[in-house]
C-alpha cells in the first residue's frame, strides 16, 4: 500500500503538458503549481501514516490484553528473547533514521552525492535489521517457541517450575503468537522500506531529484522513521518486560 | 489567474517554507536517542516494580517525541499535519480506554448481586434462583469466583428460571 | 444575482459544447487505465450496482423460502433422506445470507455512495481537475475488484456461513479455508477503502478551487470528507483485525480462543471499533446527498449549513464512541454496557439536527415533486423510522429483549437501505442528467419510487412486528404463529425488487432514449451544474471562481420574512 501511495507522488516526475511557467515538468497536470502538488502529497502522506498506526494498535491493544492478564507468563516467556540482539537491532534502527534524516537534508539543500551516500547507509542498517531478525527467529523456531498449537518448547517451565509440554490456557505460545505478529508486520514493514529506499536510490542516482522538487525523498523518509518509531515502543515491550 | 490560489484561498504559491536544520541537531538528537535507548535497557534491570512499565514506557514516548519532532520534522511542518497525527493518537486512545473499561469491569455485578449475594447482605427476600446452567469454557475460567447456585438461598424444588436473573450465556 | 460565479464556463456561451469524457477517447483499454475521477467513478458505480443485484437477488431466494415455517424451497427434493436433505438446506440458508450480508456491507453499500459518487462528483463539486492522486484512485478501483472476486471465491468455495461479522470463536472452528479467504477479500476491500479516503481527504484540503472556502462546500463534500475520516480511522483496525483472525485460523495464535486463555469478546471489540464507525460510512454519504436533493428540488437555501456541516464532523467523531452497543449480551462487562448504551445516546443528536434541518429547509419552499426529491421524502420517512428504532436498541435493557430478533435486522434495513438505498436513487436520478447528459423518463421514475415505497415498508415493517414478538434471525424455519408477517414480508420483498428492476429498466433505457439536456436542468447552483453535462475531460474550461454559497438559488426571494436565508 505504502508503494502506492509513493508511485502516486512519482506521477510528478513526467507531468504532461507545461501549462504555464510556474508549471515545471515535475508538476502533475491536475495540480495548478508545485506548492499545492507538495502539499498534497505530504498531507496524504501523514493520513497514510496515521492509517499505519492505527493498524499497529490493534496489535499493541492485543500485547496490553494479554499482558494485563497474564503477567507473570509474559514476564518468564519473554526471558526467551535475546534482549542484547533486541537492542542492537534498536540501534540499527535509530541509526538508519538519522542517515535517513541526514539523506532527506542532503536533498533539501541539492547534495544529490551526499543524499545518495545516506541513503545507501541506511539500507545497510535496514538490511542488517533484517539480518538479526532472521538470526532471532530461527533462534525462536528451533526451539519450538512458536504461536498457538505449534509451541512445543520443552525447556520453558512455568513460575511454579513445572515443565511445559504444549499450548495451555494463558501459556506461553500467546506471548510468541503475539512476539510472531508484531514483529512480522514490523518485519514486514522494514522490508517494504527497503523496497522504496531502493527505488528512492535509484532516482536519486538519475538525477530526478533537485533543491525544488525532493517530494518523494521526504516521503519515503517520514515512511522510514515511521517504522523506527514503531520499534521503539516494541521492544521494551517484547523483550524488556519488567 | 488561477496559479495563486491553494485551499480555496489566494495564497503563497511556496506554500510550505522548507526549513534546513543543521547537521548538529540532527547529531544531538541521535545521541539523545542512543543514551534514552540506554536508560529503557537500564530501567528495566532496576527493580522498580509495578512503576517499571509506566516508566518503560515514558522513555518510549520521549524517543519518539525526538524522531517525530525532528526526524519527522512534525516540529516545522504544517500545523494540520500535526493535527493529524495526535488525533489519531486520539482515537488510538479511546479504542484502548473503552476496550479496558471493559475487560476491567468483567464480573464487577456479579460479585455484587449474583447468587443472592447481594440480597443476603442487606437482608433481602430473594426470588428462587434459576438452575444453574452449565458455562462453558471462557465465562467459567475467566471468573475466579465460581458460580456457587446452590449457595444461595434457593428452594431447589420449584427452580423456574428467572429469565433475567442470569447473565446471558453464550 | 448573488449565484455562484464560474467565469466562462456558464453553459452556451464562451465554449461550444466541447468533446465529453465518454467520447474524449475510446475502446476498452482507455477505461480500465484511465485517470480519469470521472470514469473511475462511472466503473465503481457498475460494479458496485452488480453487486447490490446480485446480493438482492440472494436476498429474494431466501425471503422466497421464509414463506412458509419449514424448510423446503432449499431442500433437494431428489433427496430420499429428507433428514439430510433439510440439514443441507439449513446449510445453504445460512450461506445464502452470509453472502448477502457480506456482498451488500463490503461489496456495495461501503464504497457506492463515496467512491462511485463521490469520484464522480467530489472534484467536480469542488471545482477541482481531478482527485489529488488520480493514481491512487485507479489502484483503490482495482484493489476493489481484487477483494470482491476473492470474497466471491471464498463463499462459492463454500463453507461460509459465519455471517458478515465473522464471530470468534464460531469462525475458528471452521477449518483454514473459507473464513480466511473470506477475510482476505474483506482485507484487501479494506485498503480500496482506505485509498479512497487518503484520496478524499487530500483532495477537499488541497484541491479546492479559488474561493472555496469551508463553508462554501457543498453539504455532499462535508459528508464525504467525514466519511474520509472514519474511512481513514477505522478501517486500518478492521485490517489488523481480520488479520488476528487469520493468524488465529492457521497459527492458532490463540489471542481470541479462549481454550487458550484469548477472549472472543476482544474480537467483538475489535470488530466493532471498524464496523459500528463504518455504519457511519454507509449512512453520512446519504445524508450529504439529502441536503443536495432537498435543498435543489424545493429551491430552498438549505436550512442550517454549518450545523448540518458540522454534526457530519460530530458524528463521525461519536461513531468511534459507542461500538459496544452491539455487545450488549455478548458477555461484555455491565458497566461498558451502561456506558456505551448511554454514549449511543449522544449520536441521536446530530443525526436529529440534521433531519430537523432538512424539514426546515422544505418549510416554505417550491418543493417539485420528482423522482430525486420523492426519494428525497421517502428518505426522511424511512431513516427516521430507522434512527428511532435505533434508539430502542441502544438502550440497554430493551436491547436484552430484542437482540437477535428480526427487530435488529429490520432496523438496520431501515437504515442501511431505507437511508443508503434510498439516498442513493434519490442521488442516481438527481445527478443522472449530469453523468450522462441525458434525462430519464419521469413518470417512469415516479411508478418506480412507487413500487419501492410500498415494496420496502410491507418488507420491513412487517419484520419490527415480527421481531418484537420473538422472531429471532438467522433461521431458516420458524414457528407457524409468524408465518402471516412472513407472507407480508416475502411479498413486500419481490414488489421492491421489481421496483429496482423496473428503476434499472428505465434508466439504462434513458441512457439510449433519454431526452438531451443541458448543463443545468434543476436549476442548481453548486459547481458540478457549471460545466456541460455529461462533464469535459478536464471538468471546467477554466478554472472556476467561487464567490457565494452552493444554496443560493436565484428563486430565493430574499425579501420575504419566512423565505430565504436561514
Amino acid at each position: 500500500m505504502s508503494t502506492a501511495m509513493d508511485v502516486e507522488h512519482g506521477h510528478a516526475a513526467h507531468g504532461h503538458d507545461a501549462h504555464g511557467s510556474d508549471h515545471p515538468a515535475f508538476v502533475a497536470h491536475h495540480f495548478d503549481n508545485a506548492g499545492q502538488q507538495e502539499g498534497a502529497a505530504k498531507l496524504g502522506m501523514w493520513v497514510f501514516l496515521a492509517t499505519e498506526l492505527l493498524m499497529f494498535s490493534g496489535l499493541f491493544l492485543a500485547y496490553f490484553y494479554m499482558r494485563s492478564q497474564y503477567p507473570e507468563m509474559v514476564l518468564e516467556a519473554h526471558h526467551e528473547l535475546n534482549k542484547w540482539l533486541g537492542g542492537l537491532n534498536t540501534v540499527f534502527l535509530i541509526t538508519s533514521s538519522l542517515t535517513m534524516a541526514l539523506a532527506v537534508r542532503a536533498a533539501q539543500v541539492g547534495n544529490r552525492k551526499q543524499s545518495s551516500m545516506m541513503l545507501v547507509a541506511t539500507i545497510l542498517f535496514a538490511c542488517g535489521f533484517m539480518v538479526i531478525k532472521y538470526i532471532e527467529y530461527s533462534a525462536k523456531i528451533e526451539h519450538g517457541l512458536l504461536p498457538g498449537a505449534n509451541f512445543f518448547a520443552q525447556h520453558v517451565t512455568t513460575a511454579g517450575g513445572e515443565m511445559i509440554q504444549k499450548a495451555w490456557y494463558g501459556g506461553p505460545q500467546l506471548f510468541f503468537g503475539v512476539y510472531f505478529l508484531m514483529t512480522g508486520l514490523h518485519g514486514v514493514h522494514v522490508l517494504v522500506g527497503i523496497g522504496l529506499l531502493v527505488w528512492i536510490l535509484i532516482r536519486t542516482n538519475k538525477g530526478q531529484f533537485s533543491e525544488h522538487y525532493y517530494t518523494p525523498v521526504e516521503n519515503v523518509g517520514l515512511y522510514w522513521h515511521l517504522v523506527d518509531l514503531v520499534w521503539i515502543f516494541l521492544f521494551p515491550l517484547l523483550y524488556l518486560v519488567k | 489567474m488561477a496559479k495563486g490560489y491553494i485551499r480555496g484561498r489566494e495564497a503563497d504559491i511556496h506554500e510550505s517554507h522548507h526549513h534546513v536544520m543543521p547537521i548538529a541537531t540532527y547529531m544531538k538528537v541521535f545521541g539523545s536517542l542512543m543514551v534514552l535507548t540506554v536508560l529503557t535497557v537500564l530501567v528495566s534491570e532496576a527493580d522498580l516494580g509495578s512503576a517499571s512499565l509506566p516508566v518503560a514506557m515514558l522513555v518510549a514516548v520521549i524517543k519518539s517525541a525526538f524522531v517525530i519532532g525532528f526526524f519527522m520534522h512534525l516540529k516545522y511542518d504544517t500545523r494540520f499535519h500535526s493535527f493529524v497525527f495526535f488525533g489519531t493518537l486520539l482515537f488510538i486512545g479511546i479504542f484502548f480506554m473503552l476496550t479496558f473499561v471493559d475487560i476491567n469491569t468483567r464480573g464487577t455485578l456479579d460479585n455484587l448481586h449474583a447468587n443472592g449475594r447481594y440480597a443476603v447482605d442487606h437482608g433481602l427476600t430473594v426470588r428462587p434462583e434459576p438452575v444453574p446452567h452449565e458455562h462453558t469454557g471462557h465465562e467459567e475460567v475467566n471468573q475466579p469466583i465460581p458460580h456457587e447456585g446452590e449457595a444461595a438461598p434457593a428452594h431447589e424444588g420449584e427452580a423456574a428460571p428467572a429469565a433475567e436473573g442470569e447473565a446471558p450465556s453464550h | 444575482m448573488a449565484t455562484t460565479t464560474v467565469e466562462g464556463v456558464e453553459h452556451g456561451h464562451g465554449h461550444a459544447h466541447e468533446v465529453d469524457f465518454y467520447k474524449e477517447s475510446h475502446g476498452l483499454k482507455s477505461w480500465l487505465f484511465t485517470l480519469d475521477h470521472k470514469r473511475i467513478g462511472i466503473m465503481y458505480l457498475v460494479g458496485t450496482l452488480t453487486a447490490f443485484m446480485i446480493a438482492g437477488i440472494l436476498a429474494l431466494i431466501f425471503r422466497a423460502e421464509l414463506l412458509t415455517p419449514q424448510i423446503d424451497l432449499l431442500v433437494n427434493a431428489a433427496n430420499p433422506n429428507f433428514q439430510e436433505a433439510a440439514s443441507l438446506g439449513r446449510d445453504l440458508y445460512n450461506k445464502l445470507f452470509t453472502l448477502h450480508g457480506a456482498l451488500m456491507v463490503f461489496v456495495f453499500i461501503i464504497p457506492v455512495v463515496p467512491a462511485a459518487l463521490g469520484n464522480f462528483f467530489l472534484p467536480l463539486m469542488l471545482g477541482a481537475k481531478d482527485v489529488a492522486f488520480p493514481r491512487l484512485n485507479l489502484l483503490s478501483f482495482y484493489i476493489w475488484v481484487l477483494g470482491t472476486a476473492i470474497l466471491a471465491v471464498a463463499v462459492l468455495a463454500g463453507q461460509l456461513d459465519t455471517g458478515w461479522t465473522f464471530y470468534t470463536p464460531y469462525s475458528t472452528t471452521k477449518g483454514v479455508g473459507p473464513v480466511v479467504l473470506a477475510n482476505l477479500g474483506a482485507f484487501v476491500l479494506g485498503f480500496s477503502s482506505i485509498l479512497t479516503g487518503v484520496n478524499f481527504i487530500v483532495t477537499v484540503h488541497k484541491m479546492r478551487a479559488p474561493g472555496m472556502t469551508w463553508n462554501r462546500m457543498p453539504l455532499f463534500i462535508w459528508a464525504l470528507y467525514a466519511t474520509a475520516v472514519i474511512q481513514v480511522l477505522a478501517t486500518p483496525v478492521l485490517a489488523i483485525t481480520l488479520l488476528l483472525l487469520v493468524a488465529e485460523n492457521v497459527f492458532n495464535i490463540g489471542i481470541f480462543n479462549p481454550a487458550m486463555g484469548g477472549d472472543p469478546v476482544l474480537f467483538q471489540h475489535f470488530f466493532w471499533f471498524y464496523s459500528h464507525p463504518a455504519v457511519y460510512i454507509m449512512i453520512l454519504p446519504a445524508f450529504g446527498i439529502i441536503s443536495e436533493v432537498i435543498s435543489v428540488h424545493a429551491k430552498k437555501h438549505i436550512f442550517g449549513y454549518k450545523a448540518i456541516a458540522l454534526s457530519s464532523v460530530a458524528i463521525a467523531i461519536i461513531s468511534f464512541l459507542v461500538w459496544g452497543h452491539h455487545m450488549f449480551v455478548s458477555g461484555q462487562s455491565e458497566f461498558a454496557g451502561a456506558l456505551f448504551s448511554f454514549l449511543t445516546f449522544a449520536v441521536a443528536v446530530p443525526t436529529a439536527i440534521k433531519v430537523f434541518s432538512w424539514i426546515a429547509t422544505l418549510y416554505g419552499g417550491s418543493i417539485t415533486l420528482n423522482t430525486p426529491m420523492l426519494y428525497g421524502l421517502m428518505f426522511l420517512f424511512t431513516f427516521t423510522i430507522g434512527g428511532l428504532t435505533g434508539l430502542f436498541l441502544g438502550a440497554l435493557s430493551t436491547d436484552v429483549q430484542l437482540h437477535d430478533s428480526y427487530f435488529v435486522v429490520a432496523h438496520f434495513h431501515y437504515v442501511m437501505m431505507g437511508g443508503n438505498v434510498i439516498a442513493l436513487l434519490a442521488a442516481l436520478h438527481h445527478w443522472y442528467p449530469k453523468m450522462f447528459g441525458r434525462m430519464y423518463n419521469e413518470t417512469h421514475g415516479k411508478i418506480g419510487a412507487a413500487l419501492v415505497m410500498i415494496g420496502f415498508n410491507l418488507t420491513f415493517f412487517s419484520q419490527f412486528m415480527m421481531g418484537s414478538r420473538g422472531m429471532a434471525r438467522r433461521y431458516a424455519e420458524y414457528q407457524p404463529e409468524f408465518q402471516p408477517y412472513h407472507i407480508a414480508s416475502t411479498i413486500g420483498a419481490f414488489i421492491l425488487g421489481l421496483g429496482l428492476f423496473f428503476t434499472l429498466f428505465y434508466l439504462v433505457r434513458g441512457l439510449f432514449k433519454g431526452k438531451k439536456v443541458g448543463a443545468n436542468p434543476w436549476g442548481a447552483v453548486s459547481l458540478e451544474w457549471a460545466t456541460q453535462s455529461p462533464p469535459i475531460m478536464h471538468n471546467f474550461h477554466d478554472t472556476p471562481h467561487v464567490d457565494s454559497d452552493p444554496y443560493n438559488f436565484p428563486e430565493i426571494d430574499h425579501s420575504r420574512a419566512t423565505g430565504g436565508h436561514h
